[in-house]
């Protein structure tokens, strides 16, 4: 107990304070501009923090992380232009609530969920951290493969335009992820020669040109008076701008479902909080009391998503805590700032020193709080952003959007593709192709690929399938789990055939 | 009337940016003593890594020592390439400089086409660092000692499942040449990053990791250490066999250092192998490395240059016996 | 069977361009799996099926074009072209991302840029389309340099200027 006291004492200390508030107002910030992920401002700050106090410098970096989560949905929802990758399905309904005028209701619904994801992950990851990742570190490449393959397949139900122009895009997806070294041979694929290929092409780059740029070419086909208005108009009613205590209640359930779907997500290294937030939305559609509402504004549509990525923030820590094994970049990051500061994250860490841990839990359910002030602070400050003309607005988004590609890598190469995308998504978002499922394709080939072909290879080494998969005790649960569930789709089906029942909203 | 307005608008854009080319060929020249300018330090890997966090502080110190501000810049891509690349390819005055590790110089120009030759185009300027890069097993492994894996190994080939950090490296090559010259036939599984092999170690997906990072599952007890690919014993634990102790044809000391483009001027190389020697010499220097499990491992420009050099001979003679390098 | 138009010869160009790719770019672009590597799929297997169902679904897209008499997924865009300012847009972009930036570095490349852009949408304020693309490269600068000590290209123009 005198522990859990020493680790709230370390977290709410001045410096301490004062240094998550600077992490959550830089993180908001920088969020915000498309190009500029925390992971990039964080990685920055690591090496100083060994020159600062630890307590400083690791709430800071955790704060940067929440707070860039909240602020990069701000432009997503006003602007279509996601700020990183993790708002990416935050886009979808929250651009046509804000042009409905609700653009303030839009930015608190992304409020309130992201600090209630936020939040519970972090809950999660105090009580229950050692229990998850036990179960989270059985998890192969075959068990990986089955769970992204499946995700693909049910995220492929996010389109509802013709089938072909899907499936041409997924493959699109697909093949852009190619492009790179061969994950299990190391020998460049599809690269020519390009040395800046060899990585593959960087997710920001294509992101934000699929998703940002292409959408600013979009809006100037408007005719060019147009242009010279403010580039959002906000409703005057008050219940427009804000989340009444009802509404907010009534997305409790999609909240707690996102959420954990966030939180599953992130104790699983490797899969990231693009793609808990489009399976968050996926199954808040599909269980939906509306479905019909999503796409065009529903708060659940908002919600959803954006519990699901934040909730991956605080779960990525999970296998950090229990094992020392950094689930992403931002664990990575804050790997590193530990070790600096001579603090060992593992089980030996909470047996022989907790202390610092318990202050990290602290501090991370302090941020939360900060993040929910300060976002508070920074909606206001986002109408009046947006109130610039669009002809001022948007040249400063390319611009911003150049900075940010370019210093991921410090290559011109990355501010060259982001544009090259951006003209290949307007022109998809002009037929009709789905850009979201080229995404999609490009965000889950990499893991899927490398995990299959990983699988093979296990297999062989086994001396074949049987041996193997009796070996792994997660793979044959989730087999048996997915055998069940296919069961009963086709049960279903072949009821609704049968007496002609029918389709509920599936 | 429409397309002559877009005709005239893409040669007025031409124009302007043409007219800023010029612009770029006048670059200024630095004038007296080195360094009378800001010098950069290109890493070429993500920052927060093991690499990055130890040029900060070798670019802290130096600025100090130098009077001019260092700068540390990220270019990464393909394992190290890029930036190194970048830094092979710039002026040789000084200012522009790369943090270097085996990867990139003594490895990846074996398997990829790289737009540098290790040989020609840089000069090495100073070491600092060689980091620890253990063999290890899951806590709950049924191994306790190197020669037990091989033993299992023998007995059933390909039955040994074990990975590396990343592909082709030197941890990865130099293990395979361990393994083919005791005869033993084992599974690689390409994993991509420590995490993941430590998380596949702790999972049972494979039995045997060469990696660098895994101080918290050590003292937790999760992983065991029952060798080490380099020429020197890991301080304290002097008990656990080098590849080069065991005889292996590869036992590579993973090194990090500094480099600039070839042709470097004396004085500059003076200067900074200097600087290195004093920064690897400070007490806060040695704690760094203690706390990302790197000795600290100072060899001065001549030296540095010799032992990259043998190391890269050593990596083609190993890598033309395996018959690979594809 | 409808007229063969401008949609169909697109789609069809796309299909030739997707089995030209998987017959001889993909091929030409990645080595086939080292025979000793260890067992598994070869590095041209996910590619190719890729390509191979980009291709069916172009083909498809293709078979729906010519039979349907009218488009089933809501017309395409009315301006089946490409707007002009747009496209003055993108070719500014794209002139400073291949040339300007790396010339002119990026805070003097960044102002012409965004000059530019300001005028091409139609502002036409003198004191606003110098003051703001200014305003705008300073906090930038402000922000990248600064706070995140990244680095943007530079042109070396002006010595002891960030420019």
């Amino acid at each position: 107990m005198e522990n859990v006291l020493e680790g709230i004492s370390l977290a709410l200390n001045f410096n301490a304070l004062a240094g998550i508030l600077l992490g959550i107002v830089l993180g908001q910030i920088l969020g915000s501009i498309p190009g500029l992920t925390a992971a990039m401002a964080v990685a920055l700050l690591v090496p100083f923090s060994f020159y600062f106090d630890p307590w400083v410098g690791i709430p800071m970096m955790l704060a940067m992380f929440k707070g860039s989560l909240f602020g990069s949905s701000i432009p997503a929802i006003l602007l279509r232009t996601p700020g990183t990758p993790a708002a990416a399905a935050t886009v979808i309904d929250g651009n046509p609530l804000a042009r409905r005028g609700k653009g303030g209701k839009a930015m608190h619904t992304v409020l309130f969920a992201s600090v209630f994801g936020d939040s519970f992950s972090d809950i999660v990851l105090i009580f229950g951290a050692g229990a998850l990742a036990a179960v989270a570190i059985r998890f192969g490449p075959s068990e990986y493969a089955i769970l992204v393959f499946f995700a693909l397949l049910s995220l492929i139900s996010l389109h509802r335009g013709s089938a072909w122009k899907g499936i041409a895009a997924i493959s699109a997806g697909v093949l852009l992820a190619c492009i790179g070294l061969d994950p299990i041979t190391g020998a460049p694929r599809l690269t020519f020669g390009n040395a800046e290929l060899f990585d593959g092409i960087g997710l920001i780059p294509m992101l934000i040109g699929f998703l940002a740029i292409s959408e600013v070419f979009r809006q100037l086909e408007q005719p060019v008076r147009l242009l010279g208005e403010r580039a959002l108009a906000f409703s005057s009613r008050r219940e427009d701008n804000r989340l009444s205590g009802k509404e907010r209640l009534s997305l409790l359930p999609t909240l707690l479902r996102s959420s954990a779907i966030g939180t599953a997500t992130g104790a699983l290294p490797g899969l990231g909080s693009t793609v808990a937030a489009f399976i968050a939305y996926n199954e808040a559609r599909r269980t939906a009391a509306k479905p019909e509402q999503f796409g065009k504004g529903s708060l659940h549509g908002i919600a959803a998503p954006e519990a699901a990525n934040n909730a991956v923030g605080g779960a990525n820590l999970i296998p950090l805590l229990a094992f020392g094994i950094p689930g992403d970049v931002a664990a990575a990051l804050i790997l590193g700032a530990l070790l600096i500061q001579g603090i060992t994250p593992g089980p030996v860490a909470f047996r022989d020193n907790p202390a610092p841990i318990y202050a990290i839990f602290v501090a991370m359910l302090l941020a939360n709080l900060v993040n929910y002030l300060v976002g508070l602070g920074f909606i206001p400050l986002a109408k009046k952003m947006v109130s610039l003309p669009k002809r001022l607005l948007f040249p400063a988004v390319l611009v911003l959007a150049s900075a940010g590609a370019y210093a991921m890598r410090g290559s011109l190469f990355d501010v060259q593709l982001m544009f090259v995308f951006g003209l290949v998504g307007w022109l998809m978002a002009k037929y009709r192709f789905p850009s979201v499922l080229l995404l999609i394709g490009f965000i889950l080939t990499p893991i899927l690929e490398r995990s299959i072909r990983q699988t093979l290879i296990l297999v062989e080494a086994a001396d074949g399938w049987f041996a193997f998969v009796a070996s792994r005790p997660v793979l044959m649960i989730l087999l048996g789990v997915l055998a069940i569930l296919t069961a009963i789709v086709v049960r279903q089906r072949l009821m609704m055939k049968r007496y002609g029942l029918p389709k509920g909203p599936a | 009337m429409k397309r002559r307005g877009l005709l005239r608008w893409t040669l007025a854009v031409l124009a302007v940016t043409g007219a800023l080319l010029p612009a770029g060929c006048a670059r200024e020249g630095g004038s007296g003593e080195y360094p009378s300018k800001p010098v950069t330090i290109v890493v070429p890997y993500a920052p927060g890594g093991g690499g990055d966090t130890f040029t900060r502080a070798v670019a802290a110190q130096a600025a100090d020592i130098l009077g001019v501000k260092v700068f540390v810049e990220n270019r990464t891509g393909g394992g190290g390439t890029i930036g190194v690349g970048s830094v092979a390819r710039a002026a040789a005055d000084g200012y522009t400089l790369a943090f270097v590790s085996t990867s990139p110089v003594v490895m990846a120009p074996n398997f990829l086409d790289v737009p540098y030759d290790p040989l020609e185009d840089f000069t090495y300027l100073a070491r600092f660092v060689v980091s620890v890069h253990p063999v290890l097993v899951g806590g709950e492994s049924p191994f306790d000692s190197f020669p037990a894996v091989l033993e299992f190994a023998r007995a059933n080939p390909g039955r040994l499942r074990w990975s590396t950090a990343g592909i082709n490296g030197a941890p990865h090559v130099a293990t395979l040449a361990a393994f083919r010259q005791e005869g033993v036939e084992a599974t690689f599984v390409p994993m991509q990053g420590s995490s993941e092999v430590l998380a596949g170690l702790l999972g049972g997906t494979i039995d045997l990791g060469v990696i660098s990072d895994y101080s918290g599952a050590l003292a937790a007890g999760d992983v065991r250490v029952l060798a080490e690919i380099g020429p020197e014993p890991i301080p304290g634990l002097p008990a656990v066999p080098t590849y080069e102790q065991l005889g292996y044809p590869l036992a590579p000391a993973i090194f990090f250092g500094l480099a600039g483009p070839a042709e470097l001027p004396r004085d500059v190389v003076a200067r900074w192998d200097d600087a290195i020697r004093t920064i690897t010499a400070s007490a806060a220097f040695s704690d760094i490395a203690e706390r990302l499990n790197g000795n600290v491992a100072y060899l001065g420009h001549e030296e540095f240059e010799r032992h990259v050099r043998a190391d890269i001979a050593a990596a083609r003679r190993t890598l033309r016996t395996l018959g690979s390098g594809d | 069977m409808k007229r063969v138009g401008p949609e169909s010869l697109a789609l069809a160009g796309l299909l030739a361009a997707a089995v030209a790719f998987g017959l001889w770019v993909l091929p030409a672009g990645i080595a086939p799996g080292a025979a000793g590597g260890g067992a598994g799929l070869s590095p041209r297997f996910m590619p190719w099926l890729a390509t191979a169902a980009m291709a069916l679904a172009l083909a498809w897209g293709l078979y729906r074009s010519l039979i349907e008499t009218r488009a089933t997924d809501g017309p395409s865009e009315e301006k089946a072209g490409l707007a002009r300012i747009p496209f003055g847009a993108l070719l500014i972009c794209l002139a400073f991302a291949l040339i300007g930036f790396e010339s002119a570095g990026f805070y003097l490349g960044g102002i012409v840029m965004a000059v530019l852009l300001a005028v091409l949408l139609g502002e036409r304020r003198p004191w606003v389309i110098l003051l703001f693309p200014t305003l705008l490269l300073v906090a930038v600068y402000l922000l990248f340099e600064f706070a995140l000590n990244v680095r943007l290209p530079r042109s070396g123009l002006i010595p002891g200027l960030p420019i």
